[in-house]
């Protein structure tokens, strides 16, 4: 029985590890967005959606294993990488990481601006937003 | 100590200021470099300012290029903000000097207007050689990045869009900049470490360069990125005649940079190839390439400088107007944590002609190797 326990654990455990990326936005928001336009709106390569609206990215504290997730499948960068990146915009006034929130905010900043897009773990999405990508 | 205390209260300025009304974030970057020579006469960086020179006397030296810079925004709204940045640089025993202090304002969702003192972004990395720990080089490759106008005081117009794929920002700007010695050249009109200043003409003469303007446009697709940009010097020229006490004010010489660059970035694998001249002063370019590896990566770096002077009214620098710098760099980074990176460089360095290295042999060449180590952080 301990042993079938263990192993229930594990696989619910390896079954939250595996969970994927979703990447949101407003409900309202009608833009097909993929890999390389979600990563061009949170480098600051670009600031609209394809549409033309503002694009503002809203990024997940740093550390947290959906932003490691996140950096590593769409922007396919490790922390340090990003650090750096960004300290060559911040410092040279061109631009700034986007602002970094916990889970609950992002899901309430998404749902209430139409021109926000942002990430969380996929079991953590509501009716409130809208994924446009799962990575 | 006075300086210290100066700076730290700046540092303190600027904190205090969050409880103000206005939204303000405080961030700093800094690098402690220590450099030694493992042979030979000595090595000038060329960067500008007069950074990076160790003769053959430099032990182990820290002071030369360590810096350490706060930086303070003052967001008013969505729109409107104002960055100040104070840089300590050793070279400068820690004077601390504002080095950017602008207002920028956008206007739209693509166009941005500073106006104020700002870097001048010729070079690839020019108004980011300070935040060593934005690159993976030790340091900006030193044959290349010696154009010592990496300041201006005037406006500029930042355009960021894309058009499918392909991403752009573009950067117009016009201003002055207007330091002693000419801030145009770095090796040849620095105000110090001459190897016999009364030898040098310009020790008489120096300039005040007034009116400069260009554009710098960047393209970017997946992991490439294209930089070019154009930049042309010229008004009036101050010229201050010490040998008799008078000073006049004439045409300044037209003047254009050019500097084209690619480079291509991954996240596995890193590359970059950026040539530049600056007419009748120079040409030079580098080539890097390294690879990202765990928390390290390792680069390898060619670089060449050719100066090519030409001055008016005579004056003669038949060495400078030689002068060939040819560098090879090894260069290891660790990063510790984001935010933090431990460096090291090793640099075979070969020159003909310097005006500021000694040729302590006489064979006419200077042909040494230098190890640099290097600690830097942002937070």
């Amino acid at each position: 029985m301990k042993k079938i326990l263990t192993l229930v654990g594990t696989l619910v455990f390896a079954a939250h590890c595996t969970a994927g990326v979703a990447v949101i936005v407003n409900p309202a928001n009608t833009n097909a967005l993929d890999q390389k336009e979600i990563s061009k709106i949170f480098f600051s390569k670009t600031k609209s959606f394809p549409d033309g609206s503002q694009a503002v990215p809203i990024a997940l504290e740093e550390g947290s294993a959906t932003t490691e997730q996140f950096n590593s499948n769409v922007l396919h960068r490790k922390a340090a990488q990003l650090k750096a990146y960004w300290s060559k915009l911040m410092f040279t006034g061109k631009g700034q990481p986007p602002r970094a929130v916990a889970d609950g905010e992002m899901l309430e900043l998404i749902a209430n601006n139409p021109n926000m897009i942002g990430y969380i773990d996929e079991a953590k999405v509501t009716g409130a937003v809208k994924v446009v990508a799962t990575f | 100590m006075k300086k210290l205390n100066l700076f730290m209260t700046t540092a303190a300025l600027l904190s205090s200021a969050t409880t103000l009304a206005v939204e303000t974030s405080v961030s700093g970057f800094g690098s402690i470099i220590g450099t030694t020579l493992l042979g030979d006469e000595g090595y000038w960086v060329k960067h500008p300012s007069g950074a990076g020179y160790y003769g053959e006397d430099s032990s182990f030296e820290i002071r030369e290029e360590s810096l350490l810079g706060i930086q303070g925004i003052f967001q008013f709204d969505d729109r409107l903000s104002v960055t100040a940045q104070v840089v300590s640089r050793g070279q400068d025993d820690w004077d601390p000097s504002i080095e950017q202090f602008f207002v920028s304002y956008d206007a739209t969702d693509e166009w941005n207007v500073k106006l104020g003192k700002l870097r001048n972004p010729v070079y690839m990395y020019s108004d980011s050689m300070d935040i060593h720990y934005s690159f993976g080089w030790l340091r900006t490759p030193g044959t290349s990045y010696s154009l010592s106008a990496n300041f201006l005081e005037g406006v500029s117009a930042m355009y960021t869009g894309s058009w499918g794929d392909i991403s752009n920002r573009t950067i117009v700007y016009y201003g002055e900049t207007d330091k002693s010695p000419d801030p145009f050249l770095t090796e040849l009109f620095v105000n110090r470490k001459f190897k016999n200043s009364n030898e040098s003409p310009l020790t008489k003469h120096l300039y005040n360069v007034k009116d400069l303007y260009g554009i710098t446009t960047e393209f970017y697709y997946e992991s490439w990125t294209a930089h070019f940009a154009f930049m042309e010097t010229g008004g009036n020229r101050g010229t201050n005649l010490y040998e008799d006490g008078t000073s006049k004010v004439e045409k300044h010489p037209w003047r254009d940079f050019y500097d084209v660059a690619v480079s291509y970035d991954d996240g596995d694998w890193f590359a970059i190839a950026e040539w530049n001249e600056f007419t009748g002063v120079y040409s030079s370019y580098y080539v890097s390439a390294g690879k990202y590896w765990e928390s390290w990566q390792f680069l390898l770096t060619y670089g060449e400088f050719k100066g090519e002077l030409k001055l008016e009214n005579g004056f003669v620098l038949p060495k400078a107007a030689n002068e060939h710098t040819d560098s090879l760099a090894l260069t290891a980074r660790y990063d510790v944590a984001p935010g933090m990176a431990f460096k090291t460089e090793l640099i075979m360095f070969n020159n003909e002609g310097s005006l500021i290295v000694n040729d302590v042999d006489g064979d006419k060449k200077i042909e040494s190797t230098v190890l640099s180590i290097a600690f830097d952080f942002v937070f």
